[in-house]
């Protein structure tokens, strides 16, 4: 009962993040409706992609990274 | 996930074959529905995508710009697709839609190690999010409707970020009609690498840009939820015929499976990718009132 209770929440949750940041990303990305240089940072969303893929890859293979990083300090010790 | 590609592809064949045509029946210079579409309406046009697009019709019925949908061929095939989702289930989606085939198949054929797909197991925040962003998508449409918000910038949300648009675009490139730089330019970039990029390869069942941004696909199935509750076709589960094997888990492109085995209605576009993967037959495709 607790537990359904507690998923029903986090529905909610999900719910009004995802309502309210997509008129936020709208109203943000509108010069992109137009063109680069319209926009304040002048498409600096290309490079801003790559790196947030790499954020999201790096914390998906955080394990693998801390163990590599190991490895490469104990080597150099 | 070439051996888990293997055994599905035979498996669910009339699908994939469907999804093939659908390809072939929406986008130009092919888009075979349409030619129809004009040819009985008498128009010389030349046809693509956009001729039946699956958006605008939406902004219009939810910005209450309703004198555009009279005798307009896009409307007609939006209500065609929501009726069908009533009785049968988001159907265009699952078995038709060339955006999601796209993406779908470009998840399948590109190896990237399963531990770099991204999916979200609980249902619960899955249709948060889905249904969150079709508010969002509501209230923009509202707000430009009433005229309280506009400007140059300000186009309509339903052309702003359309994979429709992007997706003809791409086609017509390789078929030797590209684009002006300019379209390159635009939130199309940003379409481009949400549908694809992010929401095909690195989320599982390449179907992110249909869970989370497509408009047309949370509206049918939010119908179609409707439908299955009035006792029309849906899948449906039987835990007891369950084995608890998890590969339809794995296999669900929409990710509508739930932890108990049962489906979410609000997110199942009836592709019948667990039922062609069960051999228990625990899901099965029926009607009548749930038991």
């Amino acid at each position: 009962m607790i537990e359904k209770f507690r998923n029903r929440i986090r529905g909610i949750q999900a719910f009004a993040i995802a309502a309210s940041s997509m008129p936020l990303f709208y109203l943000l990305s509108a010069p992109c409706g137009l063109s680069c240089t319209a926009c304040p940072i002048s498409g600096m969303c290309v490079t801003a992609y790559p790196v947030f893929i790499a954020f999201v890859l790096a914390a998906k293979l955080r394990s693998k990274l801390k163990n590599a990083f190991r490895i490469i300090l104990d080597a150099l010790s | 996930m070439f051996m888990n590609a293997k055994l599905v592809l035979p498996r669910n064949k009339l699908r994939y074959l469907a999804l093939f045509a659908g390809f072939f029946l929406f986008v130009a210079p092919f888009a075979l529905i349409s030619r129809l579409v004009y040819y009985a309406l008498g128009n010389v046009a030349e046809p693509d995508l956009h001729t039946i697009c699956m958006r605008m019709p939406l902004d219009w019925i939810f910005g209450g710009k309703f004198y555009q949908m009279t005798g307009s061929v896009m409307a007609a095939f939006v209500i065609t697709i929501l009726v069908v989702a009533i009785f049968v289930g988001p159907l265009f989606c699952g078995w038709l839609c060339p955006v999601g085939a796209v993406s779908e198949a470009i998840s399948r054929t590109v190896p990237i190690p399963k531990s770099l797909r991204i999916s979200i197991r609980d249902t619960n925040i899955t249709m948060g999010l889905r249904y969150g962003f079709l508010a969002g998508f509501v209230a923009i449409s509202l707000l430009l409707g009433l005229k309280m918000a506009s400007s140059t910038e300000l186009s309509t949300i339903c052309c702003r970020y359309c994979t429709s648009s992007v997706l003809q675009n791409v086609v017509n490139a390789l078929f030797g009609e590209p684009s002006s730089v300019e379209y390159w330019h635009t939130g199309s970039i940003i379409v481009l690498v949400s549908w694809l990029l992010i929401g095909g390869i690195f989320m599982v069942g390449g179907r992110g840009w249909c869970l989370f941004f497509c408009p047309l696909g949370a509206l049918s199935n939010l119908i179609h939820k409707g439908g299955a509750k009035l006792g029309f076709f849906r899948t449906e589960y039987e835990p007891k015929s369950c084995k608890d094997c998890d590969e339809c888990t794995v296999s669900c492109p929409m990710w509508a499976i739930k932890e108990d085995g049962s489906i979410e209605n609000g997110l199942c576009i009836n592709c019948k990718e667990c039922q062609n993967l069960c051999l228990n037959g625990a899901y099965k495709f029926k009607r009548g009132r749930a038991t």
